[in-house]
């Protein structure tokens, strides 16, 4: 496209549909500045707040589908609903946070805030990128701002220890996707995931070249680096155990929907027509991803390692919508984006739970940390066996629907067995959440040991509640509360014409 | 209808369960009696239900809102011939369970009530969901109180004993709901996926998906039964649950493995439920005598109750799977007397352990003389428990030998041996703790039945007596949708089906039901 013709699309116009992005990148410079100034952290929580609410209603724009900056941005409900989702999240990882900090005596505070609001700049660009750099460079946003937030809490050496490997991990697997996007210019002569799509369908590169074929195996590498699937999984339960609490679980929950959901869009439009050879591969990956999680979470004594192992296993259940994408295409990616959305809110919850529970000076925190903190703070222990049973996969919570659609995708598509294991590897599950509620509920606390208690804080209870009251209600909410919780109804038809119009 | 009353069956607990948590966690005067009045009025609402209860095969009833479009899912509910009793059995022993833990439960009364509660709401949405997925989240929604009650109020090992609860069920459930979602998809044909019971039933499944499915469909069930290999958890959970936990376990949630195979198993995969019946006859058998035999030789009392359910289950299930009208309404029966028989079998052993702070067999001796009014409950409740004529237990095992005897003699044989069993060992017990001399001094001044407790077991015995004389008014509420089972396990179309119900609804159609009246 030549220069005035790039020039002229873009216009005022354009730059409102981008406010959602331009709204909490310019909330995390003010941040930044403001803590320079005015060093508070009451200020800093409120002006990120302030920015991710405005950011969230500018997203009602992004209802008509269109195309900006020749490509590079497809702005369609797909990307719509995702952003949404990822300003929940920040939103409630926001307030979460202060308690943490305050009980911990970390030195850091605004700092966060303005990393969480750049990194959710870089997520809300990523949900929507069709160019593989504009992809590449917002992973890279996202990735740097959370390693600065997993090596936050300095007297740690574990924290320092889980932002190294985090780093090194992270860029080699940059490395590996930044390598498999420049063999695929070599290839194809675009970075443009829709005219990459267009040569593919026209039947000018195909799987039949090894270029193209190792450029797509080197980019899903990348993802899968990051996704923490087998066999790039092994720094994960590592990082999820040192970094502060708080930053754990904005990992879980937002790096892994994201990167979750811009390889959504990826696999749609490069791997679609190749996919039968390669869903056998990632077939056996899933089992074992999902397998490895799961057995390593059962011999977890420390909690937070355990929430890292279960969100491996997690991130192999993820992978059956990927399988089943390749024959039962609109089916698979709904129930990825499901499972996705609801996946977040719950690891961010049970995340934020553990933080308040974890007493400063504590390393390792056991189960036995729980020990009758059901009977004592019984609201809290109420929120918490909601989301553990939503991760198990109990209905009616919503981590029983994601694992219903992504069962039902597999099965649509002829991959009974696929869902029997997933369902066989859901009830090993079951046995360490529910070890976690037994030690909530029916174990009495340790006389010498000083028992874990939930520390009380408003706003990281409410965060909780959030959550938990999210996860019954997208599960099965009759009716829409306001504008932004739909029913269920109603959200699983977004989930379907946002869908529909990704593979537009 | 316009009232929705099966949803206020449902709800109501529901919503009982909600405010209870609102309460002030000390009063536990307050949550007992709040949770026995919500328990009386959803007895009292059921009442109404079977007053109005048409004696025909069809749905009634019935409430329908859609709720996930994209899955074909919708609250539907309705109650028929297969679920009415079972729905009375619920809403009639919950007040009972509830009056049971008075004394019993001291800690954390609020918590215990509101999972009674939850636990209520589960049991009946499992009846009434006319949706597949609906079912299946009542299913599971069932098991989640379990777990706290078995866990929290329960004996020494209650951990493993509820953990091992969790996980046998939900391997089933699990695979259960994979099986559930392939049906789904088949009964689709490639067009919008539906999961209305109803429409799982015109499905049309090959012979090898059949038995596929039987496995997924049948583990699930028959572990909940529990049936006769996968029975381990069973002995474990009564033995720690506290007494109102049992009485809910053994009194309903068995009883839904069975269900489970009259709703789904049987409609849904006929080809492959005649292919398994020999084996599933087979492992009814040896659960009757091998759980009768493990009965005998136990020397807590409340083990010996647990083992018992082994063997009357497996009368039920031997009923459902000889695939004739007497077979399947014995089942139906012994289902509902077991309800009642063990169920009140587990009270008076509560009752004792309050008293003694033990269940062992050799502690107790001589007891009719100190505590009479018990010892007669005892023995009611035993009589019907060992099927004594008169007594409802009587019919059910009668009707299910029957028909076992004219599917097979041998069949019959040895299932008839577990009847001898089963009075040996409930004899064996009755005579150990209520006959002899008294050994134990702490055995000489025991309080008799209080007003509570008489309270608790009078209308059980009254419906005890009742049904056993009366078998009819159940017999003929349950036959049509009986029939419609038969006739789906037989590959007729409906309409057959309601024809032949109505001829047989004018005919004293059992013979069965004679030898009572």
């Amino acid at each position: 496209m030549d220069y005035h013709a790039w020039k002229a699309s873009i216009m005022t116009n354009d730059l409102s549909l981008l406010l959602p992005v331009i709204i909490p990148g310019s909330g995390a410079v003010l941040v930044f500045l403001c803590a320079a100034f005015y060093p508070s952290r009451t200020l800093a929580l409120v002006l990120s707040l302030a920015s991710l609410l405005l950011g969230a209603f500018f997203t009602h724009h992004w209802d008509n589908a269109c195309i900006l900056f020749s490509g590079m941005l497809h702005i369609d409900s797909f990307a719509q609903i995702s952003s949404l989702f990822c300003f929940a999240i920040s939103g409630i990882a926001a307030l979460a946070a202060p308690s943490y900090f305050k009980r911990m005596d970390l030195d850091f505070g605004e700092e966060y805030y303005a990393l969480l609001l750049a990194a959710t700049a870089g997520m809300v660009v990523m949900v929507a990128a069709n160019d593989l750099m504009v992809l590449f460079i917002n992973i890279e946003l996202v990735s740097i701002t959370t390693y600065i937030m997993c090596g936050m809490n300095r007297k740690s050496q574990k924290s320092i220890e889980s932002a190294l490997k985090y780093f090194v991990t992270g860029a080699a697997a940059s490395a590996f996707m930044l390598f498999g996007i420049a063999l695929l210019f070599g290839v194809t002569g675009s970075t443009d995931m829709s005219s990459i799509a267009s040569l593919i369908k026209a039947g000018s590169v195909g799987f039949s070249e090894p270029m193209f074929s190792l450029a797509l195996i080197l980019i899903a590498i990348g993802f899968f680096f990051k996704l923490g699937i087998f066999p790039f999984h092994a720094w994960l339960p590592d990082v999820y155990e040192g970094a502060p609490t708080p930053t754990t679980g904005f990992m879980a929950a937002a790096i892994r929907t994201v990167v979750g959901i811009a390889f959504i869009r990826l696999v749609v439009n490069l791997f679609e027509p190749g996919m039968t050879g390669f869903s056998s591969i990632i077939w056996w990956i899933s089992v074992i991803t999902m397998t490895i999680g799961n057995v390593g979470a059962i011999r977890q004594n420390n909690v937070k390692r355990m929430l890292g192992y279960s969100s491996i296993a997690h991130a192999g259940y993820l992978l059956i919508g990927f399988v089943a994408l390749s024959s039962a295409k609109p089916l698979g990616a709904e129930a990825i984006l499901y499972y996705l959305l609801s996946y977040s809110l719950m690891s961010l919850g049970i995340f934020i739970f553990t933080g308040q529970v974890e007493q400063p000076g504590e390393s390792d925190l056991s189960f036995d940390s729980y020990r009758g903190l059901g009977i004592r703070q019984p609201l809290v222990g109420l929120l918490a066996s909601i989301l553990l049973l939503s991760l198990t996969g109990i209905p009616p919570f919503a981590g029983f629907w994601g694992k219903f659609s992504l069962f039902s995708a597999a099965l649509k598509s002829g991959y009974i067995g696929l869902a029997v294991i997933g369902a066989l590897n859901s009830v090993v599950s079951a046995y360490y959440y529910f070890r976690l509620m037994v030690n909530m509920y029916m174990r009495s606390p340790k006389t010498n040991e000083h028992a874990g208690t939930y520390a009380k804080a408003p706003l990281v209870t409410s965060a909780l509640v959030v959550c938990s009251v999210l996860m019954i209600w997208l599960g099965i909410g009759p009716f829409s509360i306001g504008h932004f919780i739909p029913s269920v109804n109603g959200l699983w038809l977004s989930i379907g014409s946002s869908v529909t119009s990704l593979l537009h | 209808m316009n009232m929705p009353i099966l949803s206020v069956l449902t709800f109501v607990p529901l919503c009982a369960f909600f405010v209870l948590l609102l309460l002030p966690a000390g009063s536990s005067k307050l949550h007992r009696t709040f949770s026995l009045c919500i328990s009386l009025f959803v007895f009292a609402v059921s009442c109404f239900v079977l007053r109005d209860f048409l004696p025909n095969a069809n749905a009634q009833f019935a409430e329908h809102v859609p709720l996930i479009d994209k899955w074909g899912i919708s609250y539907s509910v309705s109650i028929d011939g297969i679920s009415i009793f079972l729905v009375m059995l619920v809403t009639f022993l919950s007040p009972i369970v509830v009056l049971c833990s008075y004394k019993y439960i001291t800690k954390n009364t609020r918590e215990y009530y509101s999972l009674l509660m939850l636990l209520e709401c589960g049991m009946i949405g499992t009846l009434v969901a006319a949706d597949a997925m609906l079912f299946y989240v009542f299913w599971e929604i069932m098991l989640i109180p379990m777990f706290f009650i078995i866990g929290m109020w329960g004996g020494e090992r209650r951990v493993y004993a509820t953990i091992k609860f969790v996980l046998f069920t939900l391997v089933g459930s699990l695979l259960l709901l994979v099986g559930l979602i392939y049906t789904a998809w088949k009964a689709s044909n490639g067009g919008q996926i539906s999961f209305a019971i109803a429409d799982l039933h015109r499905v049309v499944l090959s012979t090898k998906e059949q038995l596929w499915l039987f496995g997924a469909f049948s583990l699930a069930f028959a572990i909940k039964v529990p049936m006769f290999p996968l029975h381990t958890w069973l002995p474990d959970a009564h033995t720690e649950a506290p007494t109102g936990g049992s009485v809910i376990l053994a009194g309903v949630l068995l009883k839904m493995g069975v269900y489970g195979f009259l709703r789904f198993v049987f409609p849904i995969l006929p080809e492959a439920s005649h292919a398994f019946a020999p084996l599933m006859i087979v492992l009814s058998i040896i659960g009757i005598i091998y759980g009768a035999l493990v009965a005998f030789v136990q020397t807590d009392i409340k083990k010996l109750v647990a083992y018992s359910s082994v063997s009357h289950l497996g009368y039920v299930m031997l009923g459902l799977f000889v695939f004739s009208i007497q077979g399947m309404q014995g089942g139906m029966c012994q289902m509902i007397n077991h309800g009642l028989s063990t169920g009140a079998l587990f009270l008076i052993v509560g009752m004792l352990y309050e008293r003694r702070h033990t269940r062992l067999m050799s502690e107790f001796g001589g007891l009719a003389k100190t505590v009479p009014l018990l010892a007669i409950v005892l023995m009611i409740s035993m009589l019907s428990s060992v099927g004594l004529p008169g007594l409802n237990g009587f019919i059910g095992e009668l009707l299910i030998l029957l028909a076992t005897f004219s599917a097979s003699p041998l069949y019959a044989a040895f299932a008839a041996s577990g009847v001898v069993l089963g009075a040996v060992y409930l004899f064996h017990l009755y005579q150990k703790i209520m006959f002899g001399p008294i050994t134990k001094p702490e055995n000489e001044k025991l309080p008799d039945l209080s007003i509570r407790e008489a309270i608790i077991m009078i209308p059980i015995l009254a419906l005890m007596m009742i049904m056993g004389l009366f078998p009819n008014p159940i017999l003929r509420r349950t036959e049509p949708a009986m029939q419609k089972v038969l006739q789906q396990l037989a590959h007729q179309p409906e309409s057959q089906v309601q024809s032949q119900a109505m001829v047989r609804n004018g005919l004293p159609c059992m013979e069965g039901q004679h030898h009572d009246q």
